[in-house]
């Protein structure tokens, strides 16, 4: 407010065009920034809709079916989240979504049936559209409302579109970004004009919040913890507070949880089956954690897989089913065991976790990284801005504690809070750091335009000669020129002293020092974290290594490598050479990049093992066999260094064919990073096993859509 | 008297609040005892809505009296959009589904 006051002022002082122009702009502020955002809204829609292609991507098979079930009940006039399962005469209804958050179970079809389309891609993109582009339209003015800074306002919508393409094809997974995004700023704003009334609004957020967190667990968790914040901060008596702190929770909780649960009932009634109390109200929470366990190399036997909680579960109760209560009440206890007998194991895990998370926002939003801890520590304005960061806090801390609790793989269907979470936080640290500077712009406006007046006057009368008139503006403008570089230089150098003197205190020195390492532990974070996180890849989807005596069957191939690239093989790696009766192999460096092929053979149907001889000296392997007409994979496994390589051990993959069908075994590079592999290999060896699979490997099962002639 | 009928006005409120936050929590609520449907939460939570209403136009402004019923009017508020919630769900299900 005093920043658009002061704007008033440079008009009056200033007459000129500027001067007179800024005056203009401050008086209709708020119709130009409305302008402003629904010009940069258009452009949005239309550039969302351009490049919003395959927006069901994000989403597995399963929801995706859930969705196409539940739609073509809804269609049929039934009840929602519900699927038809006809089979002969008989039909029953199935619950849909067990294992997940209802709320787009619900809308989605919804939708779909007043839409006339089916077309998952085409729904959900236009339903990310019809929530993206209302917060392009009001960002200029809520950045502006909480910043008081005019950039800030101009840059968000674009910052926002810009960094959108991150979750934006991500199905439904951009919800908690989407509530943080709008929440947060709304939060602000409340606080900075805070009135006891404001409390009902926070209630009505919240109702906002609570829509959100029924689509996606928790997705505006954090704005309520900032609400209830603010609450207990503002409001005058301890009883009030504690009513404000129910009002809110209870909003919180009313559609989230209260109306899901009473759409299940509903539901339940009308297919005269209970489906509703043997499950949890939302996705299951200790399934993700038990996958979390599994993020770092263990000796323990976690794996970050559905398959390794579900064993886990029936282990521990062979009775509980894969998504009810009971399932989760036993990886709940296998989960509290292992944090009371392996304490530190757990603790490591969510601090390196944490450690990921945090780099995360480096490599996401390096300028706020820096940014953010000087502002916090440095400038006149700062314990507003703490103010502030403690009320948006709680979104941040939500968002890296579902990295930390489950996997920090950079998916928005993991990471969408805290991006954002970490894209506010940029966009308020660009207003942060603005304000001041504009500040100092329109004093500088104000006295430009006194000074002048002041020369203006001086000017002589309007009747003097032409030349003169032409002489004293040219004069006006070196002198006003001079001036201002006179003053700009002179404000530098006294800044500077006055910083040099602000030095010497410890105090800021302190300040300095702890920004500095804020930003260098950020800033590590982010490499180490990607290293961990590219390990953590390898021990997700490595397969075991298979004692070679087990390897059983009629020889079908060998190809020795010992003494080089057999013939008929394709070589594509950077650099092969024979070494000791083995071939070093060092790879391309990409992510999964075909290094050798052997030639296509064609196979009879049946049981089939490859073993590599061999090891992985750094980086990874993946061992595929492949359709070889239709370029198609048959089956892959994948090894890294990490493996326990030995003599008598082998790289093994395992697949069935149902048909006649021409294959080739493929030597492929994988590298999270995309860096170079390094392997050693002696033979790959191709065997038929008559008696199906004797191996512990899980096998494919291929059925090749065209004929094989020989 | 005064007494009386101040310590009555607050019972309205009071009692607006708790009818509201039966409304809320009764729709949805899994352990709820008094289970409602839609259309009950929804009337009960109208009938709420409309006691905090009269009882905003009697209270001051500032008053312990204008917080309570201003409560109650956001809670019956909260479920009717609760009760919303579950009709438009079952809107294409007909009424014969809620």
């Amino acid at each position: 407010m005093q920043h658009r006051v002061s704007s008033y002022l440079v008009g009056e002082t200033d007459t000129g065009v500027l001067g007179r122009a800024i005056a203009l702009a401050a008086r209709h502020l708020t119709v130009l920034l409305l302008a402003y955002g629904l010009v940069v809204a258009a452009i949005g829609a239309v550039q969302l809709d351009r490049t919003i292609n395959g927006a069901a991507d994000g989403l597995n098979s399963e929801r995706q079916g859930g969705m196409f079930a539940s739609m073509d009940v809804v269609d049929a006039h039934g009840p929602p989240l519900t699927g038809l399962d006809s089979a002969g005469n008989s039909s029953s209804f199935y619950p849909v979504a067990l294992d997940d958050d209802r709320g787009t179970f619900i809308y989605i079809p919804l939708l779909a049936h007043y839409a006339g389309t089916h077309d998952l891609n085409v729904l959900l993109k236009w339903f990310f559209i019809c929530f993206f582009v209302p917060l392009l339209l009001v960002y200029p003015l809520l950045i502006y409302g909480v910043t008081d800074s005019v950039v800030a306002a101009g840059a968000a919508p674009w910052i926002l579109l810009s960094n959108s393409s991150f979750f934006r094809t991500s199905g439904i997974f951009w919800i908690p970004a989407w509530a943080n995004l709008l929440l947060l700023p709304l939060l602000l704003l409340i606080a900075k004009r805070w009135r006891p009334n404001l409390l009902w609004a926070l209630v009505a957020l919240a109702v906002l919040g609570s829509f959100a967190s029924s689509m996606r667990a928790n997705a505006a968790l954090g704005f309520v913890g900032g609400a209830i914040l603010l609450v207990l901060l503002r409001l005058p008596r301890w009883s009030l507070r504690l009513a404000g702190v129910a009002l809110i929770a209870l909003a919180y909780l009313s559609i989230s949880s209260f109306a899901i649960h009473a759409v299940q009932v509903q539901r339940d009634a009308v297919v005269g089956h209970d489906f509703t109390s043997p499950y949890p109200n939302g996705h299951p929470f200790w399934h993700n954690g038990y996958i979390g366990l599994g993020y770092l190399r263990n000796p323990y036997g976690f794996r970050p897989t559905d398959a390794g909680a579900l064993a886990a579960a029936h282990r521990q109760d062979p009775g509980a089913r894969f998504p009810t209560k009971r399932y989760e009440r036993a990886l709940r206890t296998v989960y509290l065991d292992t944090l009371e007998k392996q304490p530190w194991f757990v603790v490591h895990g969510w601090i390196v976790k944490a450690g990921v998370m945090l780099g995360l926002v480096a490599h996401w939003y390096p300028f706020a990284v820096l940014l953010v801890p000087l502002l916090l520590l440095f400038g006149a304005e700062r314990r507003q801005r703490r103010f502030q960061f403690s009320l948006v806090v709680f979104a941040g801390l939500v968002g890296a504690a579902t990295g930390v609790f489950t996997l920090p793989t950079e998916i928005p269907e993991i990471q969408s809070g805290w991006y954002g979470f970490g894209l506010f936080l940029w966009i308020l640290s660009i207003g942060w750091a603005a304000r001041p500077a504009e500040h100092w712009a329109v004093a500088y406006l104000r006295r430009r335009g006194a000074n002048r007046q002041e020369r203006l006057r001086q000017l002589p009368p309007s009747w003097a000669p032409a030349l003169t008139r032409v002489w004293w503006q040219v004069r006006r403008g070196v002198v006003g020129t001079r001036a201002g570089l006179r003053l700009v230089s002179t404000r530098a150098a006294t800044r500077a002293v006055e910083s040099a003197r602000g030095l010497r205190k410890l105090r800021t020195l302190s300040r300095l020092a702890l920004a500095a390492a804020v930003v260098a532990g950020v800033f590590l974070a982010n490499s180490s974290g990607r290293v961990t996180d590219a390990s953590a890849a390898y021990w997700a989807n490595e397969a075991n290594l298979v004692d070679a005596a087990s390897i059983q069957g009629t020889l079908v191939s060998r190809w020795q490598l010992d003494q080089g690239v057999p013939q008929g093989w394709h070589e594509f790696a950077r650099a092969v050479e024979r070494r000791e009766g083995e071939l070093l192999v060092r790879t391309r460096p990409s992510k999964y990049g075909l290094q050798l092929s052997s030639p296509p053979r064609v196979l009879e149907p049946g049981h089939y093992v490859v073993a590599v001889d061999g090891s992985v000296g750094a980086g990874g392997l993946q061992v595929a066999a492949a359709d070889a007409p239709l370029d198609a994979t048959v089956a892959y496994a994948f090894y890294s260094a990490h493996a326990p390589f030995a003599d008598s051990r082998r790289m093994a993959l395992s697949f069935d064919l149902a048909k006649p069908t021409r294959v080739s075994i493929l030597l492929s590079n994988f590298s999270v990073l995309a860096h170079s592999s390094t392997w050693t290999l002696r033979s790959v060896v191709l065997r038929r096993e008559p008696g199906g699979c004797q191996l512990n490997l899980p096998s494919a099962y291929y059925t090749p859509t065209t004929a094989v002639a020989e | 008297m005064t007494v009386r009928r101040r310590a009555s006005e607050v019972a309205a409120s009071v009692a607006a609040l708790a009818v509201a936050l039966v409304a809320l929590l009764a729709l949805g609520w899994s352990g709820s005892p008094v289970r409602l449907h839609a259309p009950g939460a929804a009337l009960w939570a109208g009938i709420a809505a409309v006691v905090a209403v009269v009882e905003l136009q009697r209270a001051r402004g500032d008053s312990g009296r204008s917080f309570l019923a201003s409560a109650a009017l956001c809670l019956a508020l909260v479920a009717l959009v609760e009760a919303a919630i579950v009709f438009v769900s079952f809107a294409p299900c007909g009424s014969t589904c809620i």
